[in-house]
């Protein structure tokens, strides 16, 4: 009884962080459209959060420069049980146009534990919304 | 007052007609010129990576392997540029309106297209794509008349591997053909 609770109070609100890693901006900027009134995350019960403990849901965007990947494990360490991580944008999927550059530290899925993939760049708020969605519908 | 009614004005408006977008339920129809996901057209490919060449992120590779070429395109290292599409000369990768790309698996994040490789005639290990081939004899046919060159002659040279065709019983026939270009 409990567990249903549980489980469908974590499907109508998980509350996401966003962390930007090291990229161009784009992929911040459409996260940040997606919560705007046009495309309006909120319907999904979806709640910007600035502290990772208060986050069900990490949604890292940009590519995993050798500067973040402590501060990024860190912030995973913080986060309470369950938690999902989410790659947006093909930085964070595999290093989009800096894979080669001095700075890159591998692709998310080597420092993280992903949930859920994203490729574009940038994907779309839509595209947004169909990850979460696809995401809240494994959980 | 003049925004007060045109607040208003928006409020009740919204209330009929909402702002938001219904995504899910109804699906979004890009605008066009929207940069989706590159799909490869099998039939039109020749396999001459091309494409390959020019990504600025090195999203496509290949790899020859059991008589195919498999061309393989990394959604999550593509950044959706348009350049493949720019510069094949067939016209077999284009850039679709798909975006709703999210995949639970970094491997299936991919799209995939093989081309036969043609066998070598001598040894008979396959080396180059067939189809290739064909369009590139179709490309010098007119340079081959002009020069009185059967088809079936170029072809013959070129069905041969590179490392058997500098042997010593392959060089004198094609010396003699390169000869008769340089006249
Ligand atoms: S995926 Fe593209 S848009 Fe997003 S941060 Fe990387 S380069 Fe920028
Ligand atoms: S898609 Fe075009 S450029 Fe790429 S290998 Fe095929 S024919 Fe060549
Ligand atoms: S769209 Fe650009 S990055 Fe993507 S495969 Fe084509 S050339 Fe490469």
């Amino acid at each position: 009884m409990l567990e249903t609770i549980r489980s469908l109070a974590r499907r109508k609100s998980p509350w996401i962080m966003h962390v930007p890693c090291g990229g161009c901006n784009g992929c911040d900027i459409e996260v940040v459209a997606a919560l705007t009134p046009k495309f309006d995350v909120e319907r999904f019960g979806v709640l910007q959060k600035g502290s990772p403990r208060h986050a069900d849901i990490l949604l890292v965007t940009g590519v995993v420069t050798a500067q973040v990947v402590d501060r990024l494990k860190r912030i995973y360490d913080l986060t309470p049980n369950p938690k999902f991580v989410v790659a947006f944008g093909s930085c964070a999927v595999d290093g989009d146009i800096f894979r080669e550059a001095y700075g890159f530290a591998g692709p998310l899925d080597k420092v993280l534990p992903v949930d859920m993939y994203v490729p574009g760049c940038p994907p779309r708020p839509e595209a947004l919304i169909d990850g979460l969605n696809k995401l809240l519908r494994k959980l | 007052m003049a925004l007060k009614r045109h607040i208003i004005f928006e409020a009740l408006r919204s209330l009929v007609n909402p702002f938001t977008t219904k995504y899910p339920k109804r699906p979004y129809i890009p605008q066009e010129g929207f940069r989706g996901a590159a799909e490869y057209e099998g039939d039109k490919c020749v396999g001459c990576g091309a494409c390959s060449q020019v990504c600025p992120t090195g999203a496509i590779t290949y790899e020859d392997s059991g008589g195919y070429r498999r061309l393989r395109l990394d959604y999550g290292v593509c950044s959706f540029c348009g350049r493949c599409e720019e510069t094949c000369p067939w016209g077999a990768i284009y850039l679709t309106e798909k975006y709703e790309l999210a995949v639970y698996d970094r491997s299936e994040a991919q799209t995939c297209v093989d081309i036969p490789l043609f066998e070598c005639t001598h040894c008979g290990r396959p080396f180059f794509p067939s189809s290739q081939m064909m369009a590139s004899i179709e490309k010098v046919d007119e340079t081959l008349r002009k020069y009185g060159i059967a088809r079936e002659e170029l072809a013959r040279l070129i069905q041969i591997c590179p490392a058997c065709s500098f042997t010593v019983d392959n060089m004198p026939e094609r010396r003699m053909f390169m000869r008769r270009l340089v006249r």
